[in-house]
Formats: C-alpha cells, structure tokens, sequence
C-alpha cells in the first residue's frame, strides 16, 4: 500500500517514451509472485472498496488467468475477444508446454492479435495501469502480467468548436479524449519533427498532457522552460487544461490571458508552425498553445481563409470594437460629467433633456446598468438552455425598456452599455480576451466617472504599462508593438497577403525561420491567356 | 546596473518624447511674445543648439562606453570633484524634472480640471511613473513606443485641422526682425532641445550603439520642423501678436478643430494625448535621477531609490512655483542660462575639452 | 513585494479618484447658448449688462414645436414651455455680472456652448477690447466664437424668439456658419477679429444684427405678438482701438467683400438695356479672386492695385424681349458685371477712406509686400489711408446659361402682347 501510495505522490512524471511502452521507475519496484492467488489477494486489497473493479478468473486450457479491469472503460469487443482467444482458440496444453514464466510472452506473441500489449512485472505499475483504464491479465505461475490497451472511455464524437466557430475552414474541434486530439494535430502535421512528449500530471487523477512541438522550429530554450514548468507542478488533480495553462504561465496576477487556448486543430497547428509549443492535456477540449502575443488574440481563424483585403477591414472593426467595448461607457460618463463641452450641440440638449429625469448621477446610472448587463450575462451562461431564453427576454426586453421608462436610467445611457456591449461579443473568439475586456471596461468607467478622461488616460497608461511587462515564456507579450518589431506587423492591425509571410515570428521560432518562399502571384505570360490578335498587335507593334 | 536592454529606435523614440511634450506648451508664447510671426524660425533654429549638443554629449559617450555621465564626471574631474558635479546634475535632473511635472499639471488643471488640486493629479501621475519605473525602463520604452505616434498624430491633428482658420499671410513679412533677435530667442527653443543631453544617462542601457548620433540629430531636427510647423500654424490661426498674448496657444489651437461643423471642442482629448506623452517625459527624468543617485553612492540596484525620490520630486514639484505667471517667467529668462548655458551645453562642452587635453598630453608622452 | 506595491497602488489611486472635485452632472448644467453685452449704468458708475440665453433641453429636445407651445423668452421667462430662456444682470466686469445671476439660476451656468457673442451699439462705439478680455481667457468660451454688433441694445437680441429657430442666437450661428460669404453676410469670428485689432492699422468689422419686423406670419405667431424678428443687415466698422465708428449697408459690405476675399455666393443683378428699355439679369457667383498690389509713388505714397477676376452664371433674365443669350450678349453682360462690381468696390472703399478705417488690410500689404519702407508709414497710416489712390480691375467672364437658351414665350419682334 505505502508503496503505491510513494510511487504515485511522485510529482508529475515525464514518460521516457510516449505511449503505453512506458518503463516503470525503477526506486520503487515490487515484483508481482508467481502464484495467481497472492497477486489476486494483493489487488483486491488495494481495490478493496471499488465496487466497479471487475475481477474475472478464467481457465486458458488448464492455466488459471486473471483479468482485472474497471467496468465499463474497456471495450466490450476487445475484452470478448481476448476471452475467445484464450478461452476457445487457444490450442490444448499449448500455454502448458512452455516454462511457466514464459507464458505472458506467449500469449502476447502468439496468441492475442492485439498489438498495444504490454508485460508489466511491477505490482505499483499494474496498479496505475488499470487505474488508467487498462486491462490487465495475469497469469498462474508466471511472475510477469500482460496490459492490454483495450481502453474505451466515454467520449462525445468530434464535433464543431464549441467557442470559436468560424464560417470558413475546417469544422472539426477537439474533443475530451487526448488520444483524438493529438491524432487530430498530427493528421494536419505530417512531419517527423513534430514531436510529442508525454507527461503524467496530478497526483490522484493520473492525468496524461502532451507537449508537442516542431522540433526544428521551436526555439530550444522555450521547449527547456516548459519542460522544467511542467516538471515543476505538484497537484492532486488536472481537470481541465486551464489548471495547467495557471500552473506554468509567467504571471498569474493578471487579467490577461498568456497562454492561448483553442479547441481548433487548424488553430493549433498553426501556432505550432510559428515555433509555439501545444500543450494537449486529457479531458480538455482546449489545447494550450504558447508563447502567445496580445495581438494573437485579436486574430480569428477565419482571417487567415478570406482575402486579405477583406481582413484589413475586418480587423479594423476587431480593434475598433475593442476599443469601443472596453472605453465607451468611461468616455459617456467622462463626456457628460467632466467634459460637457466637447459633445456636439445638438447631442447635448438631447442629453441634458433625457438625464434631467434621472435621479442618480451618470456614474451610478452606468455602474448600475452595467452591473445589471454583467449579471445577465453571467446568468444567461450558467442557465440550462431553456431557460436561457426566457433570461434573455427579462433582461433584454423587460429590464431596459422598463428601466428607461421609469427614469431610472438615461436612454442614451442604455444605447451606449449595449454598444459596448455588443462589441465586446464581437471579440467573442477569444473567450479569456472577453472576460480582460469585461475588467477593464469597468475600471475605465469608474476612472473616467471619478477624474474624466484624464482618469481614463491614466487607466489606459497603467494597463498598457501592465501589458508591456509581461511576458509569455519569455516572450514579451505586446510584441510585436512594443517593442516594435515592423516587420511582424503585418498580421496585426490587417493581414498582408500569405506569400508576404516570410519569416516567422523572431522572437518567438527557433532555428527554421522561413515561412513561406512563394514569389507573389502575377499575372500569367501573356502567351497562355491573350489571345491570338493581341499577340499578334504586339509583334507588330514591336516592328 | 539596468538589466533592461532598449533598442535604438526606443531611444530615439523617448527622446522624441521628451523634446515635444510640454515644449509645446509653452514655447509658442515665448517664441511668439519675442518675434511675433518669426517665431516659427526660433523653432527651426533651436535644432542648431539641439544638433551641437548631441554632437557633444556622443563623442563624451563614445570615449566612456558603457557609462553614464554621473559614472564618467570622476573619471574626468577626479572623484570628489566629480561626485559633486555628479550630484548636482542628478539634482537638475530632479528638478527639471519637477518643473515639467509642475507645467504640465498646471496646464491640466487650467485647460481642463480647474477646480481639482494640483496634488491629485501630481500623486496620480507620479505613482504611474513609479509603477513604470519598477516594472523596467524596458516595458515603458515600449509603450512610448506605441504611443508617441498617438501623441504625434495628436499635435499633427492641431496644427492641420484648424485648416479652414488659417491665414498663412499672416506669416508674412519674412524675417522682420534682426538675426540678432532671432538667434537670441532661438536660445529659449534650443535649451528645450537640450534636453536631448538625458540621453547620455540612457545610452548605456542600449542593447546596440550604432547609429544613436545620427538617431538623435535626426530626432532633433524633425522635432524642431514639427514645433515650426506648429508655430506656423499657431500664428496663422491667430497672428503674430494674439498668439503671443495667450497662456497655451498649442491649447487655444487646438481650441480651433471643428471637424464637419458637429465635432468641435476636441481639445479635451488633445490634452489628453499630451498626458500619454508627457508621462514617458517625467519617466526619464525621474529613471535619470534615480539612476544618477545610485550611482553616485555606487549602489547595484537602485529600485530602493525609487519611492523617496518619487516622494521628493512630488514635493519639489508642489513647491516650485505659485503658477503660470512664475513659471512662464522663468521659462523665459531664467531657463535658458540654467539650462542651455550651463548644465545642456557649456557644461559638456568643457568636459570634452578637458578630455580632448588629456588625451592629447598622453600621446604626447 | 510585488503584491505590497500592488496594493499601495490600487489604495492610493483609489483613494485619490474619489474626490472628483471637477465633477457636475450635465442635467445640473445651464447651457448657456448665446450672450449678449452692454454698457450700463452700474452703481453709478458704468459698468456692464450681461444677457445670457439659456437652453432648457427638454424642449430643445422636443423639437420646434415647442416654441410655440408657451410663452417663452422674456427676463427670467418660464421654466416648462420654451426653448430657452433669458436672464441678464449688471456688474463692473462681465464675470461680476455673471456672479450675480446664481442668486436666480438654480443650477450651475455652463459657458462652454455659446456660439454667438453680441454686443450692443453703446458698447461698441466705448469700445470693445474690455469686453474681450473675459471671452479669451475663459476656457470655456472659443476662440471660433462668431461676434455680432446689434444696433441698440443687444439683449434684445436675444430676448427675441426666431420664428425658424430654437432661438435667436442659434438661427445666427446657422447663418454664419452656413451662409459666410454669402450676399452681405461677413461672418467673423473672435480670432479674426481680435487678429485684426492686434495689427493696430487695420480696421476690426463684425455683422450688424438688427431687429426688424417679421414680413410673414403664421396666425399662431400673429396671435402671440411675434411681430419682429433678426436680421442681418450690414456691417459695423470700428477703429483701431475697438469703438464702433460707422456702419456699412449691405451693398458696401458686399463690395468689401469682393476685395478681401470672402466673397462666395452672390446674385449680382445688372441692368441690360434691350429694346431701349432696361431688362434686369441676374447673375450667380461662382468664383471669386482679388488681389492687391502695392507700389511706391514718386510722391512717397503707396498706390494700390485691386485685381479682381470673377466668374459667373447667368441666372435669370427678367425680360419680355426674346433674345438669346449669345457669345456677343454675355460679352456686353461681362462689361456691365465689371463695371458694376468696380462701382460697389469704390462706394465702400470712399466710405471707408472718408471714416479713416482701413477695413481692406492696405496697410499690412504694404507691410508685407514694401517691407523696407514699412516703418515710415506705420505711425501715420491713420493719415495715409483716406489720400492713397486705388485703381480697380476687373476681370469678369461667365460661363454658363443655366438650362434655357433663351428666355420662354413666341420670337414675335418687339414685346409681349399685352
């Protein structure tokens, strides 16, 4: 018992090699006997109170085997046919004929068509492996067990991306299996240097992450760090990658999200094609990626499958809607408590006409709205579905109309909470973005209704200043607008064409630093379009 | 002693800061009181002090790589000597540093918050300053970065919008008054370029040195083009003699925007850039003193330094003058001895001399 | 440490933001959309009349109609119906005056939105550089602030209702906005004027605003009394130091406009003689451009050059002769344009020289164009100016007909049948 106890407290464990052909450590072995009844007694110990543990004993021609396995984490087929090989199709006295210690090697080689198989000597590591929902078989007089990777958890199908939907593109998002998620990057990444090192993380939950990375792309130094941050954690349970994105980011003290989390395999490989790493956790439909950059946040993955021309719009209302979503109520309250003459005249009467009902000052009136909009907000994520709708009724329809009938609030003060509003959904993508944005929105409004726009220049200063000291594995995270990289601008307030990609991100890619060496598109030779006459216009011409 | 590194163009961009911000506040009064429509030519002539200076303070840099002037004044003068010259540079940093704290407040306070005390918008900025200053002099030369091209486009805004009041016939006649006078009061403009000379604090902090002179004098050029551009368009909206009789004519400029008929009164946010500006300006001055006064006790770190001497330019700052009336006076006859003549030009100057003599005298024997 | 700092900050800032000293609700705000300025008797002293019109924006907000729905204007008029309201006090300074008028405003006066300054005719002919003093050094107030001379007493002015407009002062700021350069329209803001009075030899003008009676009424308006309204009607030209020294009609206006620039829109109507009758044809300004020269006489003093060149088109021709407007026709019609144009440039330039104003800027284009003999004129430009000879050109051509060829009805010979 101590024994499993020691071998599982070990902090999380890198695994020499990835896959189920793990070699236990070697500190704490416990060789499992050779007779079936004290090995059987030795795990029903362990698994004393686990109902759903299932021990099956059953004859191999003469030879007494023991299956042990939890219910329903196997699948049924395997199993079955596992029993049928051993049970029915196996030779008479054939397991019989060979030492008594060699018969796992038997059965692994000769008998069972499974090819995840493995011998498992160690009693803590047989222990872990059924835990991990492997099945295990042991076998009368052989001092060594079988695993077999017959592993069927529960797990919804691949479906859409839940958070980041895209028009274009590729429509498949990760799911909560870890098995399908890096099989999802590496059916997009056919390369051999994309490598992948498994990790074993949590001491009660076992968890399995993946750290994959280009190997000739990604900067060494980055892989080191991860490597020695990941090493670093020591924690009960992984329940989500987000437990491990505030494990090893640089700073946690922040509104701002340093590591980005997509559930979009097209996303991900991407960010692995610039030198990030990707960090796979199981159970997670959000895949880590990093060192991630602010302005990565402000690109969608659509932007990448339209015309370039079209992006630079599109961009352009992504900052301005940020801009507009973190600042606006700040500016209103700012505008018509501090700084009443800058709003043009005809405003200012409509203004000044509709606030002369409303009791309470522009501060409260905001606060309080926007208060009531996060609330709803909040409200409307945490209901079931079906309620949802009716949230949506109350609050939208009821509550602003009410509000503003009863004076409570100005209108003009209604429009510009859900213009705000309304663009801080536009940033909708970026999830951790959206809910920075939330935070700052608020501390601008209350700046601005305390000190007027020189409240909001300090917020904004203090939040940049904020925003310039981070850093993302080392990677400074506003780069590259500070410092100001000009080169690397051209994916950030628009999208230059693809062919004009060609280096990757300096601070961030390795040693393979060329993108993409396509010469840009021109138009073709004239012999393969124009036609005949023209052709001939020019010859003559010439002459 | 800084581990942050900045780049070349941080530089260049953080003394671009320092010579727009607050200069604009004040010198279009003074060039405009002196010379009337000429003072556009004081702007463009001020660049010729600014390029003198640059040129002194690099060739000292150049013989002492890697070393503030605060670390190579007792190399120079001996140490006791050079310690006390030291330290009375680190005090002109701090006080000019207030000065420009106490200006730029002042102006806020006038132009948009009359009735909040000057201490609040003193201690707000100031512990901004202090909160940049602990996170790195790399992180806020970044964000000056980004934001000098907001402040930039701010002023450019103001000189270009208020097309439709603008008279450049106002400009005219051409040089009416005598070089002379035109020299003599370049001097008020060329002593606020002067300020160029802090980059020999930040110099060592450069990740590359190679292209830092050239940076600078261009940087003191386009500055003294852009403040003639703005002096051009100050005396075309109002003429000569008005433009000299306002507070903040770069302000009453601004005053002058009105985009489509609807949008006017955009002053306010005018001001509010030349915060985003000025901030980075009283960095600076606040990193060099900092810098300098730990260098001159010799202590590795200096963050320590940070907080007292915050308090003490706040302090120095609330106490330095009654108003706008002592200060424009001073900005008018006494800064221009204090700075140009003596700590920006003549200072230096004479250092580099003595350098030039010793060394000359080592090569002879 | 960090988090100490962290927190220091986030308590001071805090802490300091919560004063908010500057701070007033704009619905606590009275908008104050015009002012007016007299002199008057003050503690038996002269002293100043300050008028202020001020919004009410609830019915602002409601549109035109409410001003007709109840008896607005007046001194310290009603608080529900109208768009605005007038209140005016007298003080020594015009801050005095103002200081006195929270005895009766409730809520805090809000400069920062007049657009238009008026000042009345006493004030003006003591002087107006007092007066201007408190409009520049207010951060509230503009620089782009349009000014107006009324005739008589300017709070009047804004006592007035505008049948068009929410009010007097804003139907005001519409026309100088809209209508600068316009006929005798001269909008002139405080910058320009107080340019022109820094200069100290070229004479500062502003628009004269006048009460006159209302030529169309609705009944409502009738019933109500609203008989007279503003308008527009000249210019008021004033002397290097300020004080109003005369007026210009509108036909001198318009021929001071022409010459220093600000001519943009104009029907100039001339007489063409068909038929030995006189048959009116009116003409519409597109561009106009003048230019003026200065040279030294022999006898030592300056002479001027008016180069004018404008264009136009035809807009009308009130005629009951047929006759098409042909490439010879709009020759002659060039002529009497020309000569018209040089006839209303010589009537404001006599007025003016007869005044001793030089409203046309002569003596800074000789500053600017004869640098060097400048200074022997500048002390005695006041003498200069009346004596200087002026010669006029001008250059006129138009180009277009509009969509008529000629006037409509039968080519019979002679006039219409009666």
């Amino acid at each position: 018992m101590l024994h499993f106890l020691r071998s599982i407290n070990s902090k999380a464990k890198k695994i020499e090699s990835s896959g189920p052909k793990e070699v236990p450590p070697p500190h704490d072995f416990k060789g499992i006997s050779s007779n079936l009844a004290d090995n059987e007694a030795d795990l029903r110990q362990e698994f004393a109170n686990i109902s759903d543990i299932v021990f099956k004993q059953f004859y191999a021609g003469e030879v007494k085997i023991l299956a042990v396995w939890f219910d329903g984490l196997i699948n049924n087929r395997v199993s079955q046919d596992v029993f049928r090989a051993l049970m029915l199709d196996i030779p008479e006295k054939q397991l019989l004929e060979v030492p008594k210690e060699e018969r796992t090697d038997l059965i692994n080689q000769h008998i069972l068509p499974f090819y995840e198989t493995q011998q498992v000597k160690d009693l803590a590591e047989i222990k872990r492996w059924i835990l991990r929902s492997k099945m295990i078989l042991l076998v009368d007089g052989c001092s060594s067990s079988l695993m077999i990777d017959a592993e069927s958890r529960p797990q919804r199908s691949i479906s859409e991306p839940v958070v980041e939907p895209t028009v274009l593109g590729p429509h498949d998002g990760f799911i909560e299996n870890i098995g399908v998620n890096t099989a999802l990057i590496r059916s997009r990444l056919g390369d051999a240097m994309l490598q992948s090192e498994d990790y074993i993380i949590g001491r009660r939950t076992n968890t399995q992450v993946t750290l994959m990375y280009v190997a000739d792309i990604a900067n060494p130094k980055i892989i080191e760090e991860v490597r020695k941050r990941l090493t670093r954690i020591d924690i009960d349970g992984i329940l989500d990658s987000s437990y491990i994105k505030e494990l090893i980011q640089d700073r946690t003290l922040t509104i701002f999200p340093l590591m980005k989390s997509t559930e979009r395999p097209d996303a991900a490989v991407a960010d692995l094609l610039e030198g990030r790493f990707a960090l796979v956790v199981d159970g997670s439909p959000q895949v880590l990626t990093a060192p991630s950059v602010f302005i990565e946040f402000m690109q969608a993955t659509d932007d990448y499958y339209m015309s370039p021309t079209v992006v630079w719009f599109i961009r352009a209302l992504r900052y301005l809607s940020i801009f507009v979503a973190t600042n606006l109520p700040g500016i209103y309250v700012g505008l018509i408590t501090f700084h009443q003459e800058m709003i043009p005249i005809p405003l200012v009467f409509t203004i000044a006409g509709t606030r002369e009902v409303v009791p309470f000052p522009a501060i409260v009136d905001a606060l309080f709205l926007l208060i009531v909009f996060e609330i709803l907000w909040e409200s409307s994520i945490r209901l079931p579905r079906v309620v949802g709708a009716a949230i949506n009724i109350v609050g939208a329809l009821i509550l602003g109309e009410a509000a503003v009938q009863s004076s409570l609030v100005s209108p003009t003060l209604v429009i510009v909470i859900a213009v705000s509003a309304v663009a801080n959904f536009a940033l909708g993508s970026r999830y951790d973005l959206a809910q920075a944005v939330r935070v700052i929105r608020l501390a601008i409004l209350v700046a601005g209704g305390m000190m007027g726009f020189y409240g909001i220049a300090l917020v904004s200063l203090f939040f940049l200043l904020h925003m310039a000291s981070l850093r993302s594995f080392g990677v400074p995270y506003f780069e590259p607008l500070a410092p100001l990289i000009t080169r690397e601008l051209k994916d950030s307030f628009y999208r230059a064409p693809l062919w004009s990609f060609k280096k990757r991100p300096v601070l961030i890619a390795g040693r393979d630093t060329t993108r993409i060496d396509t010469p840009p598109p021109s138009p073709p030779d004239e012999h393969c379009t124009a036609g005949a006459d023209s052709k001939k216009r020019r010859q003559k011409g010439g002459k | 002693m800084e581990p942050g590194k900045i780049s070349e163009r941080q530089l260049a961009f953080l003394i671009t800061a320092m010579l727009v911000n607050t200069v604009i506040l004040l010198m279009p009064q003074l060039g405009a009181r002196a010379v009337e429509q000429d003072a556009w030519l004081t702007a463009l002539l001020g660049s010729v002090w600014g390029i003198f200076m640059v040129l002194v303070i690099i060739a000292l840099a150049r013989r002492y790589p890697g070393r503030t002037p605060i670390e190579y004044l007792p190399l120079i003068l001996g140490k006791p000597l050079g310690k006390i010259l030291g330290a009375i540079y680190v005090f002109w940093f701090l006080s000019v540093g207030a000065v420009i704290v106490f200006e730029f407040i002042s102006f806020l306070k006038i132009t948009i918050m009359p009735k909040t005390p000057l201490a609040v918008f003193m201690v707000t900025i100031m512990v901004l300053a202090y909160y940049a200053l602990r996170s790195g002099l790399e992180s806020w030369a970044r964000v000056n970065e980004i934001l000098l091209f907001v402040v930039l486009v701010a002023i450019a805004a103001v000189i270009i919008l208020p097309y439709h009041n603008l008279d450049f016939s106002r400009l005219l006649p051409l040089a009416e008054h005598p070089p002379g006078l035109l020299i003599a009061s370049s001097m008020v403009s060329g002593s606020w370029r002067g300020e160029v000379i802090l980059a020999g604090m930040l110099i060592p902090a450069l990740a590359r040195n190679k292209h830092t002179s050239r940076n600078l004098i261009i940087v003191v050029v386009l500055v003294g083009l852009f403040l003639a551009a703005m002096e051009i368009s100050t005396v075309a909206a109002f003429g000569g003699v008005p433009a000299g009789q306002k507070e903040f004519p770069f302000f009453s400029l601004a005053r002058m925007i009105s985009i489509a008929k609807i949008f006017d009164r955009l002053e306010v946010l005018i001001v509010i850039a030349l915060v985003l500006g000025t901030f980075f300006k009283i960095c600076a001055f606040l990193y060099c003193s900092t810098l300098g006064t730990a260098q001159i006790f010799g202590f590795k770190r200096f963050q320590f330094l940070l907080l007292p001497l915050t308090v003490l330019m706040i302090g120095l700052a609330l106490n330095s003058f009654k108003g706008m009336p002592e200060l424009t006076d001073f900005a008018a006859n006494v800064w221009p001895g204090y700075a140009l003549l003596s700590f920006e030009l003549v200072i230096p100057l004479l250092l580099y001399l003595i350098v030039l003599f010793r060394s000359r005298q080592v090569r002879k024997s | 440490m960090n988090r100490i700092v962290f927190v220091f900050l986030l308590v001071t800032m805090s802490a300091l933001f919560c004063g908010c000293w500057d701070r007033v609700e704009i619905d606590d705000l009275e908008l104050v959309i015009g002012d007016a300025h007299d002199l008057a008797d003050y503690a038996g002293k002269t002293g100043v009349q300050t008028t202020f019109q001020i919004a009410n924006p609830q019915a602002m907000v409601s549109g035109l109609g409410a001003s007709a729905g109840g008896g607005a204007g007046g001194e310290g008029g009603g608080n529900g119906g109208g768009t605005f309201w007038v209140v005016s006090e007298r003080g020594e300074t015009i801050r005095d005056s103002v200081s006195k008028m929270n005895n009766r405003i409730p809520k805090q006066l809000f400069l920062g939105h007049e657009r238009v300054a008026v000042f009345g005719e006493k004030a003006a002919r003591s002087g107006l550089t007092p007066f201007f003093d408190r409009l520049t050094r207010s951060r509230e107030s503009r620089d782009t602030k349009f000014i107006a001379v009324s005739k008589g007493n300017a709070g009047r002015i804004l006592e007035l209702e505008s049948p068009v407009s929410q009010s007097t002062t804003q139907a005001l700021n519409t026309i100088f906005e809209d209508k600068d350069g316009w006929e005798g329209i001269l909008s002139v803001n405080m910058a320009d004027f107080l340019y022109r009075l820094s200069t100290g030899i070229t004479s500062p003008v502003a628009p004269l605003v006048e009460v006159v009676p209302q030529t169309s009424m609705t009944t409502k308006e009738k019933k109500e009394g609203m008989v007279n309204t503003i308008a527009l009607t000249g210019l008021a030209i004033f002397d290097t130091q300020a004080k109003l020294v005369d007026t210009f009609n509108e036909r001198e206006t318009m021929g001071l406009m022409w010459v220093i620039n600000r001519a943009k829109n104009r029907v100039l109507t001339i007489p063409h003689v068909a038929g030995g009758k006189a048959e009116p044809i009116s003409l519409n300004l597109t561009i106009a451009k003048s230019k003026i020269k200065v040279d030294i006489e022999d006898n030592g003093l300056p002479v001027f050059e008016i180069k004018m060149q404008i264009e136009f088109d035809l807009l009308e021709h009130f005629s009951k002769h047929q006759e098409v407007i042909g490439v010879g026709l709009i020759a002659d019609l060039e002529k009497t344009a020309s000569t018209q144009v040089i006839n209303e440039i010589e009537a404001v330039l006599k007025k003016s020289q007869e005044l001793g104003t030089d409203v046309f800027g002569f003596g800074e284009e000789v500053r600017r164009q004869q640098h060097r003999d400048w200074p022997q004129y500048k002390e005695h430009w006041q003498d200069i100016f009346p004596i200087v000879n002026v010669a006029i050109q001008c250059e006129t051509q138009i180009h277009n007909r509009e969509l008529s060829v000629e006037p409509p009805g039968s080519r019979t010979e002679g006039e219409w049948h009666q």
